[in-house]
């Protein structure tokens, strides 16, 4: 959830998933044991391939590499037949082994590549180690945009919006300790401020307040809400929760104060800022709170006046 | 200062391109403190930080920060990477320390005063 896991250990856990048919290459050329060594020399420089598999009646039976091309035109016997000189014991994996197991495999063996098997025995691919990097960037990049797709369609789905008279009013839950979700609020409020041309000061404003404020419920309440009204004149953020309530509001209010957990600090969260922030961005602030039954913060800032009226 | 000449001069990998490289950057808040960078008074700005949680994004969001620094090497996850994506956000990571990344920007951030 709060950045748990990093770059290497994503790639780590996709070594594991993935098999190795989702990363080999199915586009394999193969020669006969009756070519010659000349023959795959000119392949081999055709399609800038390092080695390829040897195969006698559909089945595999060794595997010619750019250094056996190299001791053959140094040796001279490049002319001669792949069966006299190919590599007969060939080391292979299994289409559905984990790529794990080919990194392994690229560990312990000098080879370059590994021709891969079907569950027959057959030759149904090849994998080299730049294939195995060239598919976990691609999944790294398909995770990235997984998130990024939910993230559009949160911001276009969040929250309930109704138009009542000349106010726009929208509704979002705020769960509690669902910090992945706490901005959605502050997110949507600032994209309808922005497009109905109100001043960038004060959409910062009102989407720093709104966001102190959705913080401060998923960290210390038991659930709540954002509701929000914007008419021409002013945008209204209530922030309401379910409890447990502010024992003393007059402290909470003191910038620094702050009954945050260490875990909430270790996110960069908790540092006793939240009210006096939001006080600081709003034209007018109420806050009240009952121990027991909740607290309902009320956030008002106008919207003609670019000035804000408590500094920042 | 540019962005294009914050990256280079902070030697940082792109993970989000910018849309506009050339963006003109006034100014840097530097913090592990998400609720500092909500205080900041500055408008315009990027943000260094060695936080790696979805957080910073939504905070760079909320702020309207014009990129994000990753210092002292750190690699945010795909979830991240995914999150300032949606938002248009720009999201670097240098190898760079956090002083040190201040240090090399400072002299960028004086001739924009000057």
């Amino acid at each position: 959830m709060i950045g748990t896991a990093n770059g290497f250990s994503v790639a780590h856990e996709l070594v594991y998933t993935l098999k190795v048919r989702d990363a080999m290459r199915t586009d394999v050329i193969t020669v006969t044991p009756e070519n010659t060594l000349r023959e795959v020399q000119v392949l081999l420089r055709e399609h800038r391939f390092s080695g390829t598999p040897v195969l006698a009646d559909g089945r595999l039976v060794g595997i010619v590499s750019i250094e056996d091309i190299i001791n053959a035109l140094d040796r001279g016997h490049i002319s001669q037949r792949v069966a006299d000189w190919m590599t007969r014991s060939v080391v292979t994996i299994q289409d559905n082994m984990p790529l794990s197991r080919a990194v392994e495999f690229f560990q312990r063996y000098p080879y370059g590549r590994l021709p891969v098997l079907d569950s027959g025995g057959r030759l149904c691919g090849i994998l080299t180690p730049s294939d195995i990097i060239a598919r976990l960037m691609v999944e790294l990049n398909r995770l990235a945009e997984d998130a990024a797709r939910r993230e559009t369609d949160l911001m276009a789905r969040a929250g309930t919006r109704v138009t009542d008279g000349s106010e726009l009013k929208m509704d979002f839950r705020v769960s509690a300790g669902d910090f992945d979700n706490a901005g959605i609020a502050s997110a949507r409020i600032k994209a309808v401020l922005k497009e109905r041309g109100v001043d960038a000061r004060i959409v910062r404003r009102a989407a720093i307040a709104t966001y102190e404020a959705e913080t401060n419920i998923v960290i210390h309440s038991m659930g709540g809400k954002i509701h929000t009204a914007i008419n021409a004149e002013r945008v209204l953020v209530e922030a309401i929760d379910w409890g447990p309530g502010i024992e003393d509001v007059e402290k909470a209010m003191q910038p620094g104060f702050s009954t945050a957990s260490e875990l909430v600090r270790a996110m960069g969260f908790g540092a006793g800022m939240g009210l006096p922030n939001i006080q600081k961005c709003a034209d007018r602030f109420e806050i009240h709170s009952t121990v027991g039954s909740g607290t309902h913060l009320r956030i008002e800032l106008d919207l003609r006046s670019a000035v804000p009226q408590g500094g920042e | 200062m540019l962005l294009c000449e914050v990256a280079s001069r902070l030697e940082a990998e792109e993970l989000v391109r910018p849309e506009d490289p050339e963006v003109e950057v006034p100014s840097a808040v530097a913090a592990d403190l998400l609720s500092d960078i909500l205080a900041s008074r500055k408008e315009q700005f990027i943000i260094l930080t060695g936080l790696i949680s979805p957080q910073v994004i939504r905070t760079a969001e909320v702020v309207g920060a014009l990129a994000v620094v990753l210092v002292r090497g750190k690699h945010p996850t795909q979830e991240m990477i995914g999150l300032a994506r949606a938002h248009g956000i720009p999201l670097y990571t240098t190898m760079l320390p956090l002083f040190e990344s201040c240090v090399r920007l400072a002299p960028l951030v004086q001739r924009v005063r000057a």
